[in-house]
Order: structure tokens, then C-alpha cells, then sequence
């Protein structure tokens, strides 16, 4: 197969564009649809810092090198989840990153904010894993977004993820996600930042592409907890289709967002209160994330606050190899 | 503008004067069964040597297109100027050349590495990379095919000696 840019040795085949690149030009193909869906979806102005949310994985190391690249001022966020041996080699993974390219890294660590790292949260919460690890992040993903002075936070969410949770909506009608899913969710409150995903018209084998062609070390294990999750069935199944008809998965979402979403999104309205206990954006009088973090506490017999972790290039250094030598790891 | 005809099967070159392959002009359109049958028109002691009476290839004959054993569906594939097609008696009496090294059983393997299984299997014979997906029942959207720092395109053979990881891009959990 030939690049149909330069007519050199493809490396990849893009089905649903019926095209293929050579490295190279799948590097540029890449950047370019990135930007473009920055500018056409208004995403992020190039005077505004952005904190980008990496967990390790292709999909946020993709996107954090691409605004990089393009010269955008950011900062990684990394949450610590404290799953076993996944979470560190990802956080070894971030730091690697963000020390290779002198770029600021901050890590939240979900055990000192919510009392307990993920593992145990079920236990002490009868909530299912991925449910609290998935309010937990996106809670302390905006506060440390509002504390450290970023106005938007950036997600890698790509093409596949965003087909298959909206699969998954569809199949239960559940209208109240229909009417809020979107790669652009604007700052309604004050106490809440803008939330963007640039690389979600960019399929996962792209972002995956991405990552390898431009020499990423990410962690290709997947979370222990991600076993069995509906969420990956949904995605098997979309190969499926995108396997018979290429551009499937791109006709269902973006097909979504242009023609059914406003449907649903006409008929949502929520208000937005300050929860009583932390300040942040909620609809009832303490937020969920509170909620979690009481009981968290209770169950494990721990009072008191937690502390974030900023940390600049040069002490990211120290803690690479404080990573080496030791299982736990505490920022300075 | 043409098309080669490669005898890797010493009877069939004892057909044509022991020539090693046959040169046929391309073309535009032809599928591998069409070529076939102006194969037969223009040697025709080649049918009743590789074809039985109801027109199927001989069992003891392999016929290989690009790297492919052509099989069922594979005989309407279309040529394109330049293609090689090889006639194979894998069995016995067969004269390999490179292109077939590593048929036999006891020869080279080409190792893959399924990652996201933590397996690694071994397999014979070259192939391009649609027909190893394929046979091992993987999506090629759901992969990247790689060898060495190398990222391989579908169409790309893949051959023996060639260590393959099959990388997986699903990734995500329920949140």
C-alpha cells in the first residue's frame, strides 16, 4: 500500500477516508484534524493555559504531545487511583513524559482525597469501582483545575469511546446522557471549567498509531478493574460494523451530535448549586463526591483534608527516581 | 505489461521445455481464474496435469498469488500488472524456491505476539497480514500489526523469521 500523500510505504490504512500515510504524513494527518477540531468546535484559545488530563494510556500521551507540539500552554494532571502495579507504571509513564519534554506535571493523589485508593472504595462504599473511580476523577479533575488557574481541561476521548457510551445510552434511552453528551461541555457554573476532547473524531487505532509512530512509551496494560466492562463490548461490537462499512462508528456519533442530540438536549435542565461542604458545582445541597468521600472515611476510620500535589520539571525528576527505588511514592 | 507464472512443481515445468515460469501478457481486469484458463488454452497438457474432471485444482497443487494460497473466493481475485502467480507441489517432488521457504512443516516459523493475551504463537508459510488477522479471528480495527519499530498496513507480507506483535487499541473501562 502507498502513502496517498507523497507515494512512499504506507504504514497505515485509514478505511473510512479510503486513504492510507506513510509515517510522516499520518503524523501530519493527525495534528492537522486535531487542530481543526480545536478551532471548529472552539475548544481552547491559544492565550488560555489548558490542563490536560493524562493517565498514561495512548489516548491522553497522544493529545498532551499534539498541543505541545502546536506550542499550546499546558500542564498534565495525573490522578493516582492507587490500582496496584497499573497505577504506578502509568504514573512512571506520565513522569517519563512530562520530564522528557520539560512540561509541568501535577498529581492528585485519590487516596489522600477521598480516604482510600480505588480498590477499596467498593468495599467501603458498596458503589461499583468504576462508578466512583469515574465521579472521582471527573470531580478532582476540576478542582484542581480551579486551583491551579486552568480554565479548561482537556481529555483524550476518542472516536470509539465516545461511539460506544453513546451505544450504550442508546440502548437503555437514557435521556438524560443523550442530552449531554458532547466533546465541548462549557463552564455553566463558576465553580466548574470547561471540559474538552479534542481527539474525538480520531478513531483509537489512530491514537494508538500516533502514540507508536511518534516513539510514546505508554502502558498498553488496561486497567485490572476494565475486565469484562460493558463498555468494551460496546466497542467490539462497533468494530463489527466498522469492519462490514467503514465510517460507522464515525456516522453514529457525529450523525448524533449534527441531528439527534438537540433533541434530547432541549429537554434537560438543571441548576447548579454550591455543595454546602467543598464549594464545587452540584445539584443538591452536599455533591456526590462528598458523599463518597464521608462514607469513604468512615469505613476506613480516617478524619481530616487532603492536599494536592503540584509539582514543576525539576522535582519531577527527583521523583523518577525516588520510582525506582521505591513501591510508594510521596511528591515532595 | 505482464503477468509471471512461477513453476515451483517439477512436473510442470517437464511441460514446457523445464522453463522455471511463463510469461503472459497482462491483462486489465483478469482474474486469477480468467488467467487460468488462457493458461490452459496456450499449454494444454497443464489442465489435465493440476485440474481434476469437475475443473478443481489437484490436491497435491497449491496456486499462490502474492504471497496468498489462492483458495474458493480467492480464484475471482483480480490481477494486477506485474502480479506473480505460483504453481506449488508442497507435497513431494516440489522444487521451493525462496518465495516458498518454510512451507514445510519443519521449516523457519514467523512468531506472533497476541499482547493484550499474553500469547504467543507460532505460525509456518507467508501470508500478508488481512489473512493471518483473518485466520486468527482479530478485527484489523482493533489492532496495530507491528514489526520491529515498524507499523505494518494490511496488504503487507508478513513471512517467516518475522517476529509480529498484535497490539491492541481497545482500551477503557466503565466510567
Amino acid at each position: 500500500m502507498k502513502c496517498k500523500k507523497c507515494g512512499g510505504r504506507a504504514v497505515l490504512e485509514l478505511r473510512r477516508h479510503n486513504t492510507a500515510f506513510c509515517a510522516e504524513d499520518f503524523l501530519g494527518f493527525f495534528r492537522r484534524h486535531t487542530l481543526e477540531t480545536i478551532r471548529r468546535w472552539k475548544m481552547l484559545t491559544r492565550d488560555e493555559p489548558v490542563l490536560v488530563a493524562v493517565s498514561g494510556g495512548k489516548d491522553s500521551l497522544a493529545l498532551w504531545d499534539v498541543l505541545l507540539t502546536e506550542g499550546y500552554n499546558t500542564a498534565g494532571l495525573y490522578l493516582d487511583l492507587g490500582i496496584f502495579d497499573y497505577s504506578r507504571a502509568s504514573k512512571a509513564k506520565c513522569l517519563d513524559f512530562a520530564v522528557e519534554r520539560d512540561a509541568r506535571l501535577i498529581i492528585v493523589s485519590v487516596q489522600d482525597a477521598v480516604g482510600a485508593a480505588v480498590p477499596r472504595v467498593r468495599d467501603a462504599t458498596r458503589r461499583p469501582t468504576c462508578s466512583a473511580c469515574g465521579l472521582s476523577k471527573r470531580y478532582l479533575l476540576n478542582r484542581a483545575a480551579l486551583e491551579n488557574g486552568f480554565p479548561v481541561v482537556a481529555t483524550g476521548h476518542n472516536l470509539d469511546d465516545e461511539a460506544a457510551t453513546l451505544l450504550g445510552s442508546t440502548l437503555r434511552w437514557d435521556e438524560s446522557s443523550l442530552a449531554r453528551q458532547t466533546p465541548v461541555l462549557e463552564a455553566t457554573h463558576p465553580k466548574l471549567v470547561r471540559r474538552v476532547k479534542p481527539l474525538f473524531r480520531l478513531s483509537e487505532r489512530e491514537t494508538a498509531a500516533y502514540a507508536f509512530l511518534r516513539g510514546i512509551d505508554y502502558i498498553v496494560e488496561e486497567c485490572p478493574f476494565s475486565r469484562g466492562a460493558t463498555s468494551i463490548t460496546h466497542k467490539e461490537i462497533l468494530n463489527r460494523l466498522e469492519d462490514a462499512s467503514p465510517g460507522s462508528k464515525a456516522a453514529f456519533f457525529l450523525g448524533y451530535l449534527d441531528r439527534a442530540r438537540h433533541l434530547f438536549h432541549a429537554r434537560e435542565s438543571v441548576t447548579l448549586l454550591e455543595c454546602v461542604r467543598c464549594g464545587q458545582a452540584t445539584t443538591g445541597e452536599v455533591c456526590a463526591f462528598c458523599k463518597l468521600s464521608d462514607q469513604v472515611r468512615r469505613a476506613v476510620g480516617l478524619p481530616g483534608e487532603a492536599t494536592d500535589q503540584p509539582t514543576d520539571p525539576a522535582a519531577l525528576r527527583g521523583l523518577i527516581s525516588d520510582l525506582t527505588a521505591a513501591s510508594e511514592i510521596h511528591a515532595p | 505489461m505482464s503477468v509471471t507464472v512461477q513453476l515451483l512443481a517439477s512436473p510442470l515445468r517437464g511441460l514446457v521445455d523445464n522453463r522455471p515460469e511463463l510469461e503472459l501478457p497482462f491483462m486489465t481486469g483478469e482474474t486469477v481464474a480468467a488467467l487460468l484458463e488462457r493458461l490452459f488454452r496456450a499449454y494444454p497438457t497443464f489442465r489435465p496435469e493440476t485440474m481434476d474432471e469437475a475443473g478443481e485444482l489437484l490436491y497435491e497443487y497449491q496456486i499462490w498469488h502474492e504471497g496468498e494460497m489462492v483458495r474458493g473466493e480467492g480464484f475471482r481475485r483480480i490481477l494486477k500488472d506485474g502480479d506473480t502467480l505460483a504453481f506449488l507441489l508442497p507435497i513431494a517432488g516440489g522444487s521451493c524456491t525462496s518465495s516458498c521457504t518454510g512451507w514445510y512443516s519443519g521449516g523457519p516459523r514467523m512468531k506472533v505476539i497476541l499482547r493484550n493475551q499474553g500469547k504467543e504463537i507460532e505460525v509456518t508459510g507467508r501470508r500478508r497480514v488481512r489473512e493471518l488477522l483473518t485466520e486468527l479471528g482479530v478485527l484489523p480495527e482493533t489492532v496495530l500489526v507491528i514489526r520491529g519499530r515498524e507499523l505494518l498496513t494490511i496488504d503487507e507480507v508478513v513471512r517467516e523469521n518475522d517476529v509480529i506483535e498484535l497490539r491492541p487499541v481497545i482500551s477503557g473501562g466503565r466510567a
